[in-house]
């Protein structure tokens, strides 16, 4: 009756201790990303001086010391702009509701400061929750940061006074060293960024 | 995913006057994708009953000086929107305007609050239908 009682307890004692491995290996963001692309060589954001929703210059100090999603757009895009950001944030959330962390900051940066201003941006990105930062500025500055991370964007005149901007639809993700790290193609949906971001954070 | 969470939008309501028309429209979404601009964007899918293409030409709005025809498309990850002089619905087809496709853009209202929107779709001279939508933020 004694070994059958220490038995039993070894079994259960080891089935326990595999259930606490399996949840934990479940935990771990072990595998490849999936969707986005690491780069080979992390890529540091050259030197740039934009102005940010409340007015203050934000260089690439401003990138360092968490992980940002960015993404290059401009608030008089109907659609393209307002559905990344809602999947951004919307990706955000889910992992915030997973107690995930470190959870990114979500930076919009526009590709049309002529009609983007700071207060025009301000008001722009609230509409997608807390954590996001609303970025505009010179155009020659807006060309440096973008020219090194190979963001593309044009104005296009419309021909009847008016103008749209094509523009890179990309996700970018800048580390913690304030470094170019990966990149999220189009189209985007908020299981690729909930999926993938932890994986490309856990590889350091 | 949903149009209604992509956008946080909500259809308020949406008639067409022209049921039995071969032209049919449904799922209609007008809503102002940018809080800094006064202008709104309309989604809405377009069904041909009839045997014939129908093509649109031209849409009026009494609340919106210019209506106008848009497409985005995404290639080699580049979004480029571009204007349509005319929208050709097939025979028996649907045409579907939605986000990051076909939509309309609803330029210069000409009052400061529009809350209901009235959209009518031309072929030509023609009047094809009166579409009632509400706007949403």
């Amino acid at each position: 009756m004694r070994f059958s009682r220490f038995f039993i307890a070894i079994v259960i004692g080891t089935a326990l201790a595999i259930g606490i491995f399996a949840g934990y290996r479940a935990r771990l963001p072990s595998a490849a990303p999936t969707t986005a692309t690491v780069l080979p060589q992390p890529l540091p954001l050259p030197e740039f001086e934009l102005i940010d929703q409340f007015g203050n210059g934000i260089g690439p100090d401003a990138f360092r010391g968490r992980w940002d999603l960015v993404f290059f757009g401009f608030t008089n895009c109907p659609d393209v702009c307002p559905v990344t950001l809602t999947t951004l944030a919307s990706a955000r959330g889910r992992l915030a509701e997973a107690r995930y962390e470190p959870l990114p900051r979500i930076v919009f940066i526009s590709v049309d400061p002529e009609r983007d201003t700071p207060d025009a941006v301000a008001r722009y990105v609230a509409h997608f929750g807390d954590d996001v930062l609303g970025v505009t500025g010179e155009l020659s500055e807006l060309r440096r940061l973008t020219d090194a991370l190979g963001i593309y964007f044009e104005r296009v005149e419309s021909g009847d006074g008016d103008y749209t901007v094509d523009h890179s639809a990309v996700v970018l993700v800048i580390d913690r060293e304030g470094r170019f790290r990966a990149v999220f193609g189009s189209p985007h949906n908020v299981e690729s960024f909930e999926r993938d971001l932890p994986r490309i954070q856990a590889a350091g | 995913m949903r149009i209604a969470t992509i956008l946080l939008l909500v259809v308020l309501g949406a008639c067409s006057n022209n049921a039995e028309a071969p032209l049919i429209a449904a799922d209609i979404v007008v809503a102002r994708p940018s809080p800094t601009r006064s202008t709104a964007v309309a989604y809405i899918t377009l069904t041909n009953a009839s045997r014939d293409p129908i093509v649109i030409t031209e849409i009026r709005s009494p609340q919106f000086a210019r209506v106008e025809i848009h497409e985005t498309r995404i290639e080699n990850d580049i979004s480029r929107m571009r204007r349509l002089t005319e929208l050709i619905i097939p025979p028996r087809e649907s045409v579907r305007l939605e986000p990051t496709g076909k939509h309309l853009m609803l330029l210069e209202p000409v009052t400061d609050d529009v809350r209901g929107v009235e959209l009518q779709l031309f072929s030509g001279d023609a009047l094809l239908m009166r579409i009632g939508a509400k706007v949403t933020r």
